[in-house]
């Protein structure tokens, strides 16, 4: 059984990546596995402290405090899995020189198990998350149900994105410097520490088609309001995360021969 | 023979290699197809059979280790064909999977993980990677307090440590000190005794000699020659063959004797001027994949130091060799300088330079007498 050019045993190929992966990060540090926790639990603080209790940020119509702290985790949360996932990914191939070079392997496996480290960020952002809400009284609707076609969707889109950038990364050392920068471009254009609201009406409509805006909004609304926001969002980002992941993947086969020498 | 018993068959293997990483870019891009390139591999023709290991000799940049990685999969050929027939372990750039952030334990466990190793096999190999690489508590630190030595052990025992049908193997035998590295040799040496085949990329021919039937000499990405070790060996070192300096021996191309019988060797030195001249000989047996030894060597000693033709004889009450090919070496020099030790170099016949002489013993075997290889293989069969 294949799939976009995977055979089942890619599968655990993936796997093993991952979980090499995840060793090989966090391995030279004192605290080791400790640090994947702490890492996230450590920038939302911060993120929180600045906006929630520096700037006293609200929502309009609520008051500052819990609740917009609960909005701001809902929606950074998932960022930082996409950070994570998109650094992880950008860096598989040429970080891994010594894998891609010395063993016979579908290169692409690496990014792709790279991408699925975004879930360790997530994981500790939405326990720290439900223990905020049911904190604050809140019990789930079905509606929460609908963060996994968006939660599916941002991952491919993300892990296409990764696939790309890690080919990329090799031919211009560069802009695996540039990454972090640029993330943090991403961040703060998108709304996600602010309302859509907040944005300049001209730049509304290009806002509200932000696909990092749209997966958002597809995790915080059901989570908070209870209710899912317009469909098209959902079938936009599909669409987009189908392609891009598709398109990479393709540019990606075009030069994996070369990947082994060039890294 | 067919093609199911060899255990590689590369075809007309190119390679090209990409001179520029930047204008991979436009391929990525869908816009070229091509890129700038150096042709590595212009064409390779290789069979290897099963239980064969083979010997390619090369200087650096002739191309050795692209052809191992593109007969391991790792580079794509550009055109021909490379099949192998059974799983291929990889012995090149040891460690290259590694953190040095990594215990030597981790290390091992990161190198099960890649290569899949099952789970229920997983405590029986490590236990043998740490006995083999005798690091003691030192594997589980870091590896990056390790010493160059103990790092190499830790990676070759790790590479070794799955028994494979096919090496590929890129000049690791120079690891670790001298008792390591025989035990490297005796570790090799098992895993081809048990059938396995494979190719040695190297520029050590010695090494060569002591794991290879037969060898290639792979120059600016061709093979230019093909065949035993030792001849391929003599092509490739390309010594000029010695002319007399003063002093000449005079023999004929081959020895005889019986096992356990007096041994005699006669031939002549002529000088063709007043020097004083030692001589020394050397027997080495050459038993190919399994090794390469002196077996009798003697101390310089005075031939005569006044002009004239001078027959020497080398007598021993018992020829203590069993009945095989030997290499007979005979060298010529001037006596060694009291201070510095070092001698002048008259004449010298050396297989090495490929005007060597030979020698056959006959008679039984004789399980008691060198060369001590030849036991050796006995126990293992």
């Amino acid at each position: 059984m294949t799939f976009a050019g995977f055979e089942r045993q890619d599968a655990r190929t993936i796997w093993n990546f991952f979980r090499m992966l995840l060793r090989d990060r966090f391995m030279g540090s004192r605290l080791g596995a400790a640090w994947s926790v702490a890492n996230p639990l450590l920038l939302l603080s911060i993120y929180t402290f600045v906006f929630a209790f520096i700037f006293k940020s609200r929502l309009p119509g609520s008051e500052p405090g819990l609740s917009y702290t609960i909005w701001l985790i809902s929606g950074l949360g998932p960022w930082l899995a996409v950070a994570e996932s998109l650094t992880s990914a950008a860096n598989s191939i040429h970080g891994n020189a010594g894998i891609v070079k010395n063993l016979a392997i579908k290169a692409e496996c690496l990014p792709i198990a790279a991408a699925m480290s975004g879930l360790i960020p997530l994981a500790v952002s939405f326990s720290f998350l439900v223990v905020l809400l049911i904190a604050d009284g809140w019990a789930p609707s079905w509606h929460v149900l609908a963060i996994v076609p968006a939660g599916l969707a941002l991952f491919g889109f993300v892990t296409g994105l990764g696939i790309a950038l890690s080919a990329l990364v090799t031919f211009f050392r560069d802009l695996g410097v540039a990454l972090p920068s640029v993330l943090i471009i991403i961040l703060f254009s998108t709304p996600i520490l602010y309302p859509v609201t907040a944005v300049p009406r001209a730049l509304q409509m290009l806002a509200e088609l932000n696909p990092f805006y749209i997966a958002g909004q597809w995790i915080r609304v059901p989570l908070l309001d209870h209710a899912l926001p317009p469909v098209w969002g959902l079938v936009w980002i599909s669409v987009l995360a189908g392609a891009t992941f598709w398109g990479s993947l393709l540019a990606f086969r075009r030069v994996k021969g070369y990947l082994p020498s060039a890294v | 023979m067919t093609d199911t018993a060899y255990a590689i068959i590369a075809q007309s293997l190119r390679k090209l290699l990409p001179l520029e990483r930047a204008s991979l870019f436009w391929v990525w891009l869908g816009r070229a197809r091509d890129v700038p390139c150096l042709e590595v591999l212009k064409g390779v023709d290789l069979k290897v059979a099963k239980g064969e290991m083979i010997g390619v000799l090369g200087h650096n940049g002739a191309g050795k280790t692209t052809l191992l990685r593109t007969l391991a999969g790792i580079y794509p050929a550009d055109s021909g064909s490379v099949a192998v027939n059974g799983d291929v372990g990889a012995l090149f750039e040891l460690g290259g999977f590694g953190n040095r952030h990594l215990t030597g334990r981790a290390f091992v466990r990161k190198y099960f993980l890649l290569f899949e190793v099952q789970k229920e096999q997983r405590v029986r190999l490590m236990r043998e990677v740490e006995e083999f690489a005798e690091l003691g508590d030192y594997f589980d630190q870091k590896i990056l307090t390790y010493s160059t030595g103990m790092t190499a052990r830790l990676y070759f025992a790790a590479a070794t440590v799955i028994e494979r049908e096919i090496y590929l193997i890129d000049e690791i035998l120079s690891v670790g000190d001298e008792y390591f590295q025989a035990k490297s040799w005796s570790r090799l040496r098992e895993r081809l005794a048990g059938g396995a085949a494979g190719i040695l990329v190297t520029h050590d021919w010695s090494a060569v000699l002591k794991l290879c039937r037969t060898a290639r000499i792979l120059e600016d990405g061709e093979i230019v020659r093909e065949g035993t070790a030792d001849e391929v060996v003599r092509d490739y070192l390309k010594l000029p063959i010695p002319e007399p300096n003063g002093a000449e021996i005079i023999a004929e191309k081959s020895f005889s004797a019986v096992s356990g019988a007096p041994m005699h060797l006669e031939f002549d030195v002529v000088l063709h001027k007043d020097i004083e001249v030692e001589v020394s000989l050397s027997i080495e047996h050459l038993q190919f994949g399994a090794g390469w030894e002196i077996v009798l060597l003697n101390e310089y000693s005075s031939v005569a130091s006044t002009r004239g033709c001078y027959r020497l004889r080398v007598e021993l009450d018992r020829t203590p060799l069993s009945a095989g090919n030997y290499l007979v070496n005979i060298f010529l020099a001037s006596p060694a300088d009291p201070l510095t030790g070092q001698r002048e170099t008259l004449h010298t016949r050396s297989w090495t330079y490929g005007n060597g002489l030979t020698m056959q013993v006959t008679g039984e075997e004789r399980p008691d007498l060198t060369p001590f290889m030849t036991r050796w293989q006995q126990v293992a069969s």
